[in-house]
């Protein structure tokens, strides 16, 4: 907090703005890369989501009220940007969004930026298959071990109602992988 | 930490050197937003005064302008019904001239037919019924005949003998 609570009046004070900037860009580039790439699937789409994501914090820091961490704040951002994203492509084509991830999802078998084993895919496919809320419960808990409490911050969910959708999802993606 | 399908990782991998880049690009993104931002205008101008007087100059043309008129007007009509009964009239010339039976033919044309396409007395009866010969009288016996055109006539043209002999 005290770390965050320096970077925060640096980022608001114009003199500092930009290299404050720079470094929080620094700090956590990397773990909202691979949030929002879970959530759109090609690396092009989550290079565009992660710019604007920035961008917008960039321009939205006096909004922020410190009422919850600065990472849960931009994670927000980051999700609600790659959603709508996701959304934006869905409605180019005419599909609906969970086709539109279904499709990203076929396309990794020819994706460079793809290289995992046949598991893998199937865990991916079968992420895909739950409803939105449920991935981003999922992905955040199994793969990027975010605690509930901080979850809660980023999807304005109860930590109950959170660990009763990752239970859900679990159940599911395991009768999925099964099932073949 | 619960792995529960053996699976750490995702699979997804992100270009080589892809993450040393990012700063820089949103930083030159945020620039180029900023630099559009910082043209102030399009470079256009306008006269002096115009926008105070758009808004009369509008409602003026309104009210000079000839209002949309419904087809149907009194105008119209006239114009429609005189073309109308033009055409009407038309047609009934043209259908009369093209019937061939016309009541008052021109009796002396008739005549003159008559005499140039040499029909005799018999065929002419023959076109008339019973009824209509029994009606017709010889309206001309009671005047214009002189006795003596008559003797005249019947010397020249007639032989006595073939009357007798009927």
């Amino acid at each position: 907090m005290n770390n965050d609570q320096e970077l925060i009046s640096r980022l608001r004070s114009p003199d500092s703005r930009d290299s404050a900037f720079r470094q929080l860009m620094t700090l956590y580039k990397e773990r909202l890369y691979w949030h929002i790439r879970k959530i759109v699937i090609s690396h092009d789409d989550t290079d565009d989501v992660l710019q604007n994501t920035f961008i917008k914090v960039y321009k939205n820091i006096d909004k922020f009220k410190g009422q919850s961490k600065l990472f849960s704040w931009m994670y927000r951002i980051a999700t609600n940007e790659a959603i709508t994203h996701l959304n934006k492509n869905a409605k180019r084509f005419q599909i609906s969004s969970e086709e539109a991830q279904e499709q990203a999802i076929n396309n990794l078998t020819s994706d460079v930026y793809f290289d995992g084993n046949e598991i893998q895919l199937k865990l991916q496919q079968a992420i895909a298959t739950l409803p939105q809320k449920q991935q981003l419960v999922f992905n955040m808990k199994y793969f990027d071990n975010i605690k509930y409490k901080d979850m809660s911050g980023i999807l304005e969910t109860s930590e109950g109602a959170l660990k009763a959708s990752y239970h859900l999802a679990v159940k599911k993606i395991e009768s999925y992988l099964t099932s073949d | 930490m619960n792995k529960k399908f053996n699976i750490t990782k995702t699979g997804f991998k992100a270009p080589e050197n892809y993450f040393e880049s990012v700063e820089d690009s949103v930083f030159s993104k945020i620039k180029s937003e900023n630099s559009l931002k910082s043209v102030k205008g399009s470079g256009y101008k306008i006269p002096e005064g115009y926008l105070d007087t758009v808004e009369e100059n509008i409602l003026n043309k309104l009210n000079n302008e000839t209002k949309v008129v419904s087809l149907f007007t009194r105008k119209n009509l006239v114009y429609i019904s005189g073309m109308a009964a033009a055409i009407l009239i038309l047609f009934a010339i043209f259908i009369k001239n093209n019937n061939p039976l016309t009541e008052e033919l021109d009796y002396q044309v008739v005549e003159a037919y008559i005499l140039e396409q040499d029909i005799n007395t018999y065929e002419l009866a023959s076109l008339l019924t019973d009824e209509e010969l029994s009606d017709m009288t010889l309206e001309i016996m009671d005047d214009a005949f002189d006795e003596e055109d008559m003797e005249d006539y019947l010397l020249e043209n007639v032989n006595i003998e073939d009357i007798i002999e009927q």
